[in-house]
């Protein structure tokens, strides 16, 4: 039953054959199932099964191996190995009794609770969802699937990151790197500037340049701190220029068009801009028009189909939340829809979220910064917002947060994947 | 029964403590399974009081603990440590430096260290001293550097001045010591 993973054009198409499959469902009356192994789904499937080892967990991914992107940064870098990212989902379902299987999930029947896969249909009592992201391209760039071989994203960790780690390996001196930036909201806020950085890293070691294109007005994550990298550390080098309009792609010649000037480069990373994984707008839980799905703050669970729970990057979290786009914020809520599901089986009601999160990035090698936060559920806003102020950034970057941000890494990785 | 106040306060810590607070890498501290009293401690040393409505330095150095802790009532902190210490303790299973281990086990300021820590290195007599056999490796070594260099300004950090006369090296050794204890 092992399915490869598809293109997007291939999923379209192979969707249908799943009808085909006359598999009977059966569940035991307290079945969970999960669409998505990622950091919010994985989490989920393992908590569940901490707290509750009598609830059946299915636990459905396309892939056999999840590939983080926290750390990816460091693998295109040469400061890590992508096995050390790369996470078999068997090993955590076997560690903890999950029902792992590999399928693409292709549609949902709401009301008899059905969720359909290219494996077969899978009956449930509770869903959830959390597929991350998928890419909200601009069809005036042309900027497509196809052409990312040659001018990889890198912003969903697998093939990509391979490819642009083996083209940052061939950097030479007089080469120029352009690294465009996506518009908010996107997949982990400071992520784009920590890539910054560790272009402008490599660049200074092999004698390149650095051209940023950003979007939005400013550094949209840890601003003092990454302002003080650019201006410093890479004053000579780099060059950061925010509210940049990309207007045209020339793939040939790498050049980037702008309403800011022409930019040539020798290795164009353009990050799209992004919407929620499109695995949500196919079992119908984005509103029309919206690029997220909707969910309730007290519980996440969809506004629009009930029994289905929506977490990590594919929510819509502008109006409901403070939290961002993190694997760490996925992994918290995880935690607290999976608290919840067991207190519901067990006929209680469900407590409002309460979760932190922290990204660290390297501004270089071998130093980092962070952002904390505890965030919590507001009655009165109905909203998850900062509590009691608890909210920071370091004074400076440094070599002990970058030792505490490997040891996070691990840990992480641990906590969701193992 | 566990605390189910604490785990719910407490969920997100795993993510950089490790499940149930059983760290897996070497520099951020396991708290599973640590005292109740020394934890509650440390967590109250390294939150910033307010006076007078002014925000004071914690007693103890952290570089990000300070910001989380910053958000929790005592009653909470309490209730952290309640359920945080009811997890097993589980030794690291971090790659140890043997000979950094060999050479901690010799040393002779190890007697002194055994006297309040126990011979394992888990004093069960007095839970306001931390358990130490089997933490993982960096953690502790930057431990004994802050009471070296008074950035562990706490209640009972004198109990710790022995550290003022060991040098860097001999403290690396016993901190690697430790982290080979069960
Ligand atoms: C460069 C970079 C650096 C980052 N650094 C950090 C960091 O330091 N700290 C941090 O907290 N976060 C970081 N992040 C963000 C973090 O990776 C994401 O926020 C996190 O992965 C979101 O989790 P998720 O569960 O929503 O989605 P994902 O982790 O992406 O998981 C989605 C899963 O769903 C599966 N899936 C999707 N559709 C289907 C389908 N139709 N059928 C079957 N399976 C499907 C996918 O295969 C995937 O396994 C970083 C991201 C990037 C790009
Ligand atoms: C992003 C990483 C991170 C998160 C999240 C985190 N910690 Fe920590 N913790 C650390 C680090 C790093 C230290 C060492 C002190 C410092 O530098 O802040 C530490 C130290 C501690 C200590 C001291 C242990 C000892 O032996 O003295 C305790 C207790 C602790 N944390 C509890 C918690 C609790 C409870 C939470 C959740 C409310 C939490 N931590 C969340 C990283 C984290
Ligand atoms: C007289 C008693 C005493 C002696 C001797 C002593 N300790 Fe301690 N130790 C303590 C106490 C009490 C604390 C907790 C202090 C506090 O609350 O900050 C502590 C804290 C520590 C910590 C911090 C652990 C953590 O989780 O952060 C380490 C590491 C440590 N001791 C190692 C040692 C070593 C190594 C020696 C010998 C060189 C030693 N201690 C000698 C009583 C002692």
């Amino acid at each position: 039953k092992k399915t490869e993973q598809k293109t997007a054009a291939e999923q379209t198409t192979a969707a249908p054959a799943a009808t085909e499959i006359k598999t009977e469902p059966i569940k035991t009356g307290n079945t969970v199932v999960i669409a998505g192994g990622g950091y919010g789904g994985a989490t989920t499937a393992k908590y569940l099964k901490i707290l509750n080892p009598s609830i059946n967990v299915i636990l459905v991914d396309r892939n056999a191996e999840h590939i983080s992107c926290a750390m990816s940064n460091e693998v295109i870098f040469g400061l890590r190995d992508i096995s050390e990212i790369t996470m078999p989902l068997k090993r955590l379902a076997d560690n903890h009794g999950i029902d792992f299987r590999q399928a693409e999930v292709t549609g949902l029947d709401g009301k008899k609770k059905i969720l359909k896969t290219s494996s077969g249909d899978i009956a449930y009592d509770k869903l959830v969802v959390s597929p991350g992201i998928s890419m909200d391209y601009d069809p005036a760039l042309n900027f497509t699937e196809d052409k990312q071989a040659s001018m990889p994203h890198a912003w969903i960790a697998g093939k990509q990151t391979e490819i642009l780690r083996d083209m940052v390996s061939q950097i030479k001196s007089g080469d120029t790197v352009i690294l465009r930036t996506p518009v908010a909201l996107y997949r982990c806020p400071p992520g784009p500037y920590e890539r910054a950085c560790l272009f402008g890293s490599t660049a200074l070691k092999k004698g390149a340049k650095v051209v940023v294109l950003d979007p939005n007005p400013q550094i949209m994550s840890k601003k003092p701190l990454f302002e003080k990298a650019f201006n410093t550390t890479y004053k000579n080098i780099l060059q950061y220029i925010p509210n940049t309009k990309v207007t045209s792609i020339d793939f040939e010649k790498k050049i980037i068009k702008t309403d800011k000037g022409e930019f040539q480069g020798t290795l164009i990373n353009f990050i799209p801009d992004q919407k929620a994984g499109e695995l949500v707008f196919t079992l119908g839980l984005v509103e029309n028009g919206k690029k997220w799905a909707s969910v309730d703050p007290k519980t996440f669970e969809s506004t629009l189909i009930k029994d289905v729970y929506v977490i990590g990057d594919a929510i819509d979290s502008a109006p409901v939340t403070e939290m961002p786009k993190s694997g760490t914020i996925a992994n918290a809520t995880g935690k607290v829809v999976a608290e919840n599901l067991v207190r519901i089986f067990a006929g209680k009601e469900p407590l409002v979220p309460f979760v932190g999160n922290t990204c660290y990035s390297l501004v270089n090698d071998t130093e980092a910064i962070w952002i904390a936060t505890l965030y919590e559920y507001s009655a009165e806003k109905n909203k998850i917002v900062t509590r009691n102020g608890a909210n920071g950034i370091p004074e400076a970057a440094s070599v002990e947060n970058r030792i505490n941000g490997d040891s996070w890494g691990n840990n992480i990785l641990s906590d969701t994947f193992i | 029964q566990e605390n189910e106040e604490g785990r719910r306060f407490g969920n997100f810590c795993s993510s950089c403590h490790g499940t149930a607070g059983a760290a897996v890498s070497d520099a951020i501290p396991s708290i599973g399974g640590q005292h109740k009293d020394y934890l509650k401690n440390s967590m109250m040393d390294m939150k910033p009081m307010v006076v007078d409505g002014k925000e004071q330095t914690p007693k103890r150095y952290s570089t990000l603990m300070k910001i989380f802790l910053k958000g929790y009532s005592e009653s909470e902190i309490e209730a952290m440590a309640d359920w945080y210490s009811s997890r097993p303790w589980v030794p690291t299973s971090y790659p140890l430096n043997q000979d950094l281990v060999a050479k901690g086990k010799v040393s002779k300021h190890l007697e002194t260290c055994v006297s309040c820590h126990a011979a394992n290195g888990n004093n069960t007599s007095d839970a306001g001293i931390p358990r130490i056999g089997g933490q993982v490796p960096t953690y502790l070594y930057n431990s004994l550097l802050e009471y070296k260099n008074d950035k562990r300004m706490t209640e009972r950090a004198e109990e710790m001045a022995i550290v003022k006369e060991i040098s860097d090296e001999e403290l690396k050794a016993l901190a690697e010591y430790f982290s080979s204890l069960k």
